[in-house]
């Protein structure tokens, strides 16, 4: 197949004028964005760009499609609803230009879907969002939308082959009053695997993000809710296993613009077997946020003396009239609660599996589907290579 | 059989030497009880038997059935059946009371004599039936927010489950009210035969009124200073350790003095 550059690839399948321009600015100028000595490794070859056939159908399933929800391409929609697209495409919550990673990722930017919930739509049943983009690809992006006192839950699985780099960018704003939970599974398989996921919320939303770090490589996530509106609630839930010398690093951050907004940052995580894990968390309380509330709670299990866990919380607090608080600890098993296990017949490794368990499960009973939930634990206890 | 002897231990923490030559025989089918001041050592003593990391053989032998334990781990000592109801059982919250017992009996068997999840739930609520434990303590996470009683309750219905063939109950009366008392007692009692044996630590002569004991021991300072039948408990009751010391001619000192 003939490669493509971005502009031929863009409009090869019929990208509006303004995105393949900002695509090209994109590519021109990413280099010259920062880019952490965290973010390095994570940047990625350019890849070869062929035709991509598009689909411009709204695959949302019958009964939602009635209910006026697009679930649709991106590019499909960049077509279909400009306006929309334009406003928000790496505008609000994932910038384009904040950046190397991120401009890269717009520039190169090759499957993607498009979830729009309109005003009062109510989903009962979670949507599982996996197959709404090409895993195969490097460069992913999940673009949701919900409007005011729309509610839903989300879910997400990596699948099938992915490359050597990868990255999956999904971003979320929620109008007035709108519920949203998202529960992500990540089990990408590539050898150094970005993830990130930004979200903004309006007046009363609330916005609860659950994701499993059970992949065996690399892997830089990064989470960033905005409570802007008044009375706005975000939780953000991390739960980790990192094995076999593998790099994990978290960073979580609710800034708390709005009055009353409440915002909690949970992160759990494993470490063993040479592997290393730095939970870095951040609470920032704006001048306007008058009676914020900002929690966070990061708590890493070292299993052996070879791995490394590190958390650091951070609170940035602009306004006096907040309640905000943090607690991180960085432990190994506990031997009182080993021995008690061993003392009934336990042998030690299966004894160690049972307190990891217990130390993920509270997070991992959160997923709202067993299916999700096995797939974890079995994760887990494969991956158990500690003596 | 149990047969301790010469037994020396010391405080891994401080180096004090707690046990201090002590020697004991628990024949299979019998039950011991150890009774003895405060601070003396006996539940050294059991913790030592389970191999906990805080404490350290300096001398003498604890040997299990004719296999001498000093080279064997916790885990190993209790798949040769040995139990040790601890006076402080441990909470350990996210792991599940039933999950937590299943994998204890199947720990001491082989894969082929496991029982299955439906065998096991049909034992597991006989004996809590027997032991008066609500059916909802099997989803609780082990021992988390347990009051003192439900906790040696536990200890007992683990017991029961594990079947093991020496059962060291550490003040295993200890906070019960009377009711728990004969519950747990007869959860003993369901245990007893040939191939059981049991030393119980306790310091009333309370539970002996519902297990009836084959022999009971004295300890002081660290070692075992008397040993005769369930009248020796009850002699203690009456007159305290300070008149037993003194009848002995034993120059040690007690705590509360
Ligand atoms: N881990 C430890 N660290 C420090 N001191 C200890 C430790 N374990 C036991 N000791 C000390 O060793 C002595 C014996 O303690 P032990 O718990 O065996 O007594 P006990 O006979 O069981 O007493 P009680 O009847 O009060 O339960 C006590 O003086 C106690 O303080
Ligand atoms: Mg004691």
């Amino acid at each position: 197949m003939t490669e493509l550059t971005i502009s031929e690839f863009a409009k090869s399948h019929g990208e509006p004028a303004w995105l393949v321009a900002k695509r090209e600015v994109a590519s021109d100028i990413y280099c010259s964005l920062p880019l952490s000595a965290q973010q390095r490794p994570y940047q990625m070859t350019n890849p070869k760009l062929t035709a991509v056939t598009v689909n411009n159908d709204n695959l949302a399933p019958q009964h939602l499609k009635q209910q006026g929800v697009i679930m649709m391409d991106l590019f499909a929609a960049a077509q279909e609803y400009p306006t929309l697209i334009q406003e928000n495409l790496m505008e609000k919550t994932i910038p384009w230009r904040d950046n190397a990673l991120n401009a890269r990722h717009l520039a190169y930017l090759t499957t993607g879907a498009f979830i729009f919930l309109p005003s009062n739509t109510i989903c009962n049943e979670p949507i599982n969002l996996t197959n709404f983009i090409d895993h195969t690809q490097l460069e992913k992006h999940l673009l949701i939308i919900a409007g005011a006192n729309a509610e839903a839950t989300f879910t997400f699985n990596d699948c099938g082959t992915t490359p050597k780099k990868d990255c999956l960018m999904v971003e979320v704003l929620l109008g007035d009053n709108a519920h949203i939970k998202y529960f992500d599974e990540n089990n990408a398989k590539s050898e150094y695997h970005h993830r990130v996921l930004n979200a903004y919320l309006a007046r009363n939303a609330t916005l609860h993000t659950f994701v499993g770090l059970f992949n065996a490589h690399n892997t830089l996530y990064d989470s960033s809710f905005s409570l802007d509106g008044e009375q706005s609630e975000g939780y953000l839930n991390v739960v980790s296993l990192g094995m076999n010398t593998q790099q994990q690093n978290v960073n979580a951050e609710i800034i708390n613009h709005g009055r009353n907004t409440h915002g909690e940052i949970q992160a759990r995580g494993i470490v063993a077997e040479r592997a290393k894990t730095n939970f870095h968390t951040n609470g920032v309380i704006t001048k306007n946020g008058y009676g914020a509330y900002s929690d966070q709670a990061s708590r890493l299990l070292t299993l052996d003396s070879t791995s490394q866990g590190q958390v650091d919380p951070i609170l940035l607090i602009d306004n006096y009239d907040v309640v905000a608080g943090h607690a991180a600890s960085v432990g190994k098993v506990n031997a009182d609660q080993l021995y008690y296990l061993n003392s009934r017949g336990i042998p030690l490794r299966q004894a160690k599996l049972l307190l990891t368990r217990g130390f993920l499960l509270p997070l991992i009973d959160a997923f709202p589907n067993e299916q999700m939930r096995k797939q974890m634990l079995d994760k887990l206890e494969g991956r158990f290579n500690v003596r | 059989m149990l047969k301790i002897t010469d037994l020396h231990v010391k405080i891994i923490e401080n180096n004090q030497e707690v046990i201090k030559g002590l020697n004991l025989e628990i024949p299979d089918g019998e039950i011991h009880v150890i009774m003895g001041p405060n601070g003396t050592g006996k539940s050294t003593l059991s913790q030592t038997i389970m191999n906990s990391g805080k404490y350290e053989i300096t001398h003498g032998q604890i040997n299990f059935n004719g296999t001498d334990l000093a080279k064997l781990s916790t885990d190993e000592r209790a798949r040769l059946g040995i139990f040790l109801a601890m006076q402080y059982p441990t909470e350990i919250p996210g792991i599940k009371n039933a999950d937590f017992i299943r994998a204890a009996v199947n720990a001491m068997r082989p894969k082929s004599a496991q029982p299955t999840v439906l065998e096991f739930m049909q034992s597991l609520s006989k004996a809590m039936d027997i032991l008066d434990i609500k059916l909802d303590y099997t989803d609780r996470y082990l021992n988390e927010g347990f009051s003192g009683g439900e906790k040696k309750r536990n200890e007992i219905l683990q017991m029961m489950m594990v079947k093991p063939q020496l059962a060291i109950l550490d003040e295993i009366d200890s906070g019960l009210d009377i009711d728990a008392l004969k519950v747990v007692s007869k959860g003993i009692n369901t245990m007893r035969g040939n191939h059981f044996s049991s030393l119980i630590i306790t310091h009333y002569d309370r539970i002996l009124r519902y297990v009836k004991p084959d022999v009971v021991h004295v300890m002081m300072d660290g070692k075992i200073v008397a040993s005769g039948g369930i009248e020796l408990a009850k002699s203690l009751e009456q007159g305290g350790y300070a008149q037993l010391r003194d009848k002995l001619g034993l120059n040690i000192k007690l705590v509360d003095e």
